[in-house]
């Protein structure tokens, strides 16, 4: 494995980082609160919570230098040797004012998605929103992540990126799993990349944000404008 | 429409699954015949639910409790219904994609392709060119339908259609695609019969590509 | 002087012609009747008379090139030799279930374990043993085998495993499924191959007789044989591939029309006696038929010239139908003026006919051979009261036969037993003064016959039928290219299609509508009554026509002036998700890292494979030349890549027949 970046070690949570609730939930699919709907809703929600187990793991980089597409990257400790080059495609732009840039790939564990699909065949309902409430607490974690660089990069008067990722960002294909996640200790929160280039468990997300003094903004937003899931996406910000 | 299977209907769409059992019960009562409650009340209802999901106005959990209310119907109903019945419009084999697990899409699809009267034969995720067709030879279906939901896996699509041409049966089935980054161009290329791009749009195009 | 010899066996006419090579012009043609038992009999004929002709020397006779329809004709009759079929990786189950056991040709068939999947990796071990075994067993018992294996045109190696296996135990010809196309549909291989199979003792029988016939005239020129995609190939080749030479006639004839005219983009219509053929010539070759040529009731996967054949030709039977129209062929008869010509009493039974207060057909029945083994005696008794002359078949009906007499004569008409004679386009050309080779007076009298029945003339009724045969011919030119631009007409349920084709044929001047179809290519017209039919049909259809000369011997003339083609495959596809790139060669897979590297490595091996495959075709110099085909899918808008599905080198190698070489 390539990364000599300063990685942290594997960060767990044993402070849940954020509540969900049934009507939470509901809404977030766009669904009516009807009685039957939010009773599931609510045994969807307790499960969840008990059976995500929300981990991360981090590495920090400089950046060398981004052109054509593709940003370079170097240890901390010794920016003038690069270590990898990131095929990220025509939206690397957006890392051109970066310094450095914090990489992660956090998961809320195997076991969630692991009811969901034993329940499928049982009960339809509850598995599909056992599994979107998963896809909130995954949220949930990569926001706590992103508050986390925002803070760190505000102590330094920095600013940051949006959060960029393989797969979802348009041109930054999925096969740029690859060379991401080859940067990071996966095996340390349990996660692997399988030869379809999707994390295992699959509710677990890569992650790059630049930060640096040039980023104006001190949020790091999204590119949903820019997702190549942007037409079916349940969870786009900004949509209607 | 006689008075019953409207209200069998109604109620599958809001989801009722009790409430859509006791009717189906009295209109047996009353007479009606298993095909025509199945046709005119449970067909007719997720035809509608169909409708509003393709249109917006209903969202995937709503489907899932009228689908469950149809099935709550179906039970009473599967025993007394004759071969061709259950066969309904026909087999439709539906599965992922080697390499993929996606199944959400791919269990919608199911739901409504039942609930228009299609027999889903349901491979599950993670299917082998050879096991759909092994799937189209044991079940001979009409159709067949395929989902992926990865750039990385979508190329399976192609392999399946392959081995169902080299197997001699290509000619036997018509074959659907869909899932996110799959598009019509991407199906014609591949050799597939029809491109679909949502669950509802599925049952509207399954039921051209079997007339 | 150096001269090519073109010879063509079809269906009524064993054609032969002298090509000088340097110019191309023809110097002599001949046609002699084709002996259908022995085809070799009616060659000697043509050729010999083609030589006499020219009093060219053999010496000077650089290359022979012979298109037949051998092939064609053992596929339709069923007729071959005993082959065993070894199947590597099929289903046994599945080929049962959906009957496709009735496309392997033959009842010997043997299921090895084994085969491969789509991206030419095994799927389970050759079972080398049970091959053995199965080879072993049929030493003595078959002529020759054919081995097909699941997916092996993405991988051949089991197939070439059980090729060299059938080598080493015994002595007998092999055909590969992987040889014969590179496309997929297992069950298709195996019928193409197995068909294969079952021709190599036919083939090389023909081409044993034809070399000692050649040898005997003096003729030491090397022997090519025409392909039914028009290119030519060295007899040996021709010996081990000879399901290649189906549809060889029609191919030929579109090269013949191609040499003569002197277009290269042009329809083709080529009308025999029996038959009219309708090919495209492209670029000046045949178009082919990418979904493998239909012989008889096999779907084979040869990529052969896309003919449109239709039932129609000189010697069609010209009738009235049920509702009184005239209808033309699709049966072929003896022309009346023919038969009279050899039986002058016809021209008496005829004018009775036409005193006759009756409406007859003016019909005769002939009988051919006197006996074969499982007639009955009936029908021997049948045979015995035909009496080796024409009967008219209006008396048949009078003797003591019973009713169903026309049901036996159809049944004895079928095993070429009893031939049929009646009015024909010949007749016609005849009555109108435009043919006289035979007997008019008997076209006459039939012409009266049809003409009473319709309120015509005999000339008139003789113009109408021309008329019909050109509108039938423009019509069918009208469904083909409709059909191969996805639009198949059905005439007889799209009544609003069928209206304006009438309309644009002329047949409706009552109408308020006209309709005026073009078609945007020439149409080069060959065969011998080709100058009469044609014209008028490319006139309907607003384009220019062009009768070549030498029309009556043009498909001869193709088997002369071919070219050897060969061409071959490589595919190249994705792998591990975009990181490998595996080319499918002819004698395996292999696997790059680098889309390019994999490319310049096939453009290096396949240019020596190719040199080594023309040169075994039978040219010395060829030029490689490589097509490639990447296909690439745009994904959903937003996605902001393309997904690449793969590439396609296609390789051709196309040079001149080379001259006797040793």
């Amino acid at each position: 494995m390539v990364s000599t970046g300063l990685v942290t070690s594997p960060m767990t949570w044993h402070e849940k980082p954020v509540r969900l609730t049934a009507e939470g939930l509901l809404s977030e699919l766009g669904s009516p609160l009807r009685p039957g709907l939010v009773t599931a809703a609510e045994r969807a929600v307790a499960l969840a919570e008990s059976l995500a187990a929300p981990a991360a793991v981090q590495a920090e980089f400089a950046v060398s230098g981004v052109s054509g597409g593709e940003v370079v990257l170097s240890a901390l400790s010794d920016p003038d040797h690069p270590v990898a080059c990131l095929h990220v495609g025509p939206k690397a732009d957006l890392l051109a004012p970066a310094r450095q840039v914090m990489i992660a790939v956090y998961t809320i564990g195997p076991v969630l998605e692991e009811e969901v699909r034993t329940l499928s065949a049982q009960d339809a309902l509850l598995s599909y929103l056992l599994d979107s409430a998963g896809v909130l607490a995954l949220a949930a974690v990569g926001e706590a992540l992103r508050r986390q660089i925002e803070q760190q990069a505000a102590e330094r008067g920095w600013g940051v990126s949006p959060s960029l990722s393989p797969g979802s960002l348009v041109g930054w294909h999925l096969t740029g799993q690859r060379e991401l996640c080859a940067l990071l200790p996966l095996d340390q929160i349990g996660v692997r990349l399988n030869e379809m280039c999707v994390l295992e468990p699959h509710k677990s997300v890569s992650m790059l944000v630049g930060t640096g003094p040039d980023y104006p903004s001190a949020h790091v937003g999204s590119v949903c404008v820019y997702c190549s899931l942007a037409e079916h996406c349940w969870r786009r910000e900004g949509r209607g | 429409m006689s008075d019953i299977l409207q209200k069998i209907a109604t109620k599958l769409y809001a989801g009722e699954e009790e409430e859509v059992a006791e009717l189906v019960k009295s209109a047996l009562d009353q007479g009606l015949s298993p095909s025509e409650i199945l046709q005119g009340g449970l067909i007719a209802g997720m035809d509608e639910v169909g409708r509003d999901f393709k249109c917006g106005e209903l969202f995937v959990p709503e489907v899932l409790v009228a689908a469950r209310a149809m099935h709550a119907g179906m039970n009473i109903l599967r025993p007394l219904l004759s071969k061709s019945d259950a066969q309904g419009l026909g087999k439709f084999v539906i599965g992922t994609v080697e390499g993929d697990l996606h199944d959400i899409g791919k269990n919608l699809v199911k739901m409504m392709m039942e609930g228009a009267g299609f027999e889903v034969i349901d491979l599950g995720t993670d299917v082998k060119p050879a096991a759909f067709v092994q799937a189209v030879k044991e079940h001979q279906p009409k159709l067949v339908g395929m989902s992926a939901l990865l750039t990385t896996t979508m190329v399976a699509m192609r392999s399946t259609i392959e081995a169902l041409n080299e197997a001699g049966v290509r000619g036997s089935v018509k074959v659907m695609v869909g899932g996110a980054p799959v598009t019509n161009d991407f199906a014609q290329s591949i050799g597939a019969d029809a491109y679909a791009p949502d669950a509802a749009a599925a049952v509207d195009i399954a039921r051209q590509l079997i007339a | 002087m150096k001269a090519a010899l073109g010879i063509d066996t079809g269906g009524t006419y064993t054609d032969a012609v002298l090509v000088e090579q340097s110019s191309g012009a023809v110097l002599a043609g001949a046609k002699a009747l084709t002996t259908y038992a022995d085809l070799s009999v009616g060659i000697e004929q043509a050729v010999s008379a083609v030589l006499e002709q020219q009093a060219l020397t053999p010496a000077e006779i650089e290359l022979v090139g012979l298109s037949t329809t051998l092939a064609t004709n053992a596929i339709v009759e069923e007729r071959g030799s005993p082959v065993c079929l070894l199947l590597i990786g099929y289903d046994p189950l599945l080929i049962r279930q959906y009957g496709f056991d009735r496309e392997l040709v033959t009842q010997d068939v043997v299921y090895l374990s084994g085969g491969h999947n789509s991206e030419g990796d095994e799927i389970a071990p050759l079972d080398e043993a049970a091959a053995r075994e199965a080879i072993l067993a049929r030493r003595g018992k078959v002529e020759a085998f054919a081995v097909s294996g699941y997916f092996s045109v993405r991988n051949p190696s089991h197939e070439l495993r059980v090729q060299a296996l059938i080598e080493e135990l015994c002595d007998l010809p092999v055909t590969c499924g992987h040889e014969l196309t590179s496309r997929l549909n297992a069950v298709r291989r195996a019928t193409t191959a197995a068909l294969n199979a079952r021709l190599i003792p036919l083939l090389r029988d023909l081409i044993n007789t034809v070399r000692g016939t050649l040898d005997r005239l003096g003729i030491t020129a090397p022997l090519m044989l025409v392909r039914g995609d028009g290119s030519l190939v060295r007899a040996e080749w021709a010996m081990r591939r000879p399901v290649e030479t189906i549809l060889s006639g029609p191919a030929a004839s579109v090269l013949g029309a191609w040499h003569l005219a002197g277009r290269r983009d042009a329809w083709v219509v080529d009308i025999g006696g029996t038959t009219t053929d309708i090919a495209a010539l492209r670029e000046g070759r045949p178009r082919l038929n990418p979904e493998g040529a239909q012989v008889g009731r096999w779907r084979t996967m040869v990529e052969a010239v896309d003919v449109h054949t239709v039932g129609l030709g000189g010697d069609s039977l010209v009738s009235l139908d049920g509702e009184g129209r005239l209808t033309v062929g699709p049966r072929r008869v003896i022309p009346l003026c023919a038969l009279a010509s050899e039986y002058p009493e016809v021209v008496d039974d005829l004018r009775q006919a036409v005193q006759s207060p009756h409406r007859l057909s003016g019909q005769f029945a002939v009988a051919q051979r006197q006996t074969a083994s499982w007639l009955s005696d009936d029908d021997r008794e049948l045979l015995r009261e035909l009496n080796g002359r024409p009967c008219p078949l209006h008396l048949l009906d009078q003797r003591t036969f019973g009713v169903l007499v026309m049901r036996r004569i159809e049944a004895l008409e079928a095993h070429r037993i009893v031939l049929r004679s009646g009015f024909t386009p010949t007749d016609a050309l005849h009555v109108l003064g435009r043919f006289d080779r035979w007997d008019a007076e008997a076209s006459r009298l039939g012409a009266v016959l049809l003409a009473g029945q319709l309120g015509l003339t005999p000339e008139a009724l003789s113009e109408q039928v021309v008329r019909t045969v050109s509108e039938r011919i423009a019509s069918e030119l009208v469904t083909k290219v409709l059909s191969d631009e996805g639009a198949v007409p059905d005439w007889k349920q799209d009544r609003a299609a069928a209206a304006l084709l009438d309309r644009s044929l002329g047949r409706a001047s009552a109408s308020d509508l006209g309709c005026s179809l073009t078609l945007r290519r020439p149409v080069v017209a060959v065969g011998a009554p080709a100058e009469v039919y044609v014209p008028p049909a490319a006139h309907l259809l607003h384009t220019e026509s062009l009768v070549a000369p030498h029309a009556g011997v043009a498909n001869a003339v193709g088997a002369a002036v071919g070219a050897v083609v060969q061409q071959a495959q490589v595919s190249i596809r994705p792998l591990e998700a975009g990181q490998m790139f595996r080319l499918h060669l002819p004698d395996g897979v292999r696997d790059f890292s680098s889309l390019e590297e994999g490319v310049s490595y096939a453009c290096q091996v396949m240019q020596s494979y190719l040199q080594t495959l023309a040169r075994q075709a039978g040219t010395d110099q060829v030029e490689v030349q490589v097509i490639r085909n990447d296909q690439i899918v745009p994904l959903a808008l937003g996605w902001g890549q393309d997904i690449y599905l793969g590439t396609e080198l296609i390789f051709t190698a196309v040079g001149r027949p080379s001259p006797a070489r040793e």
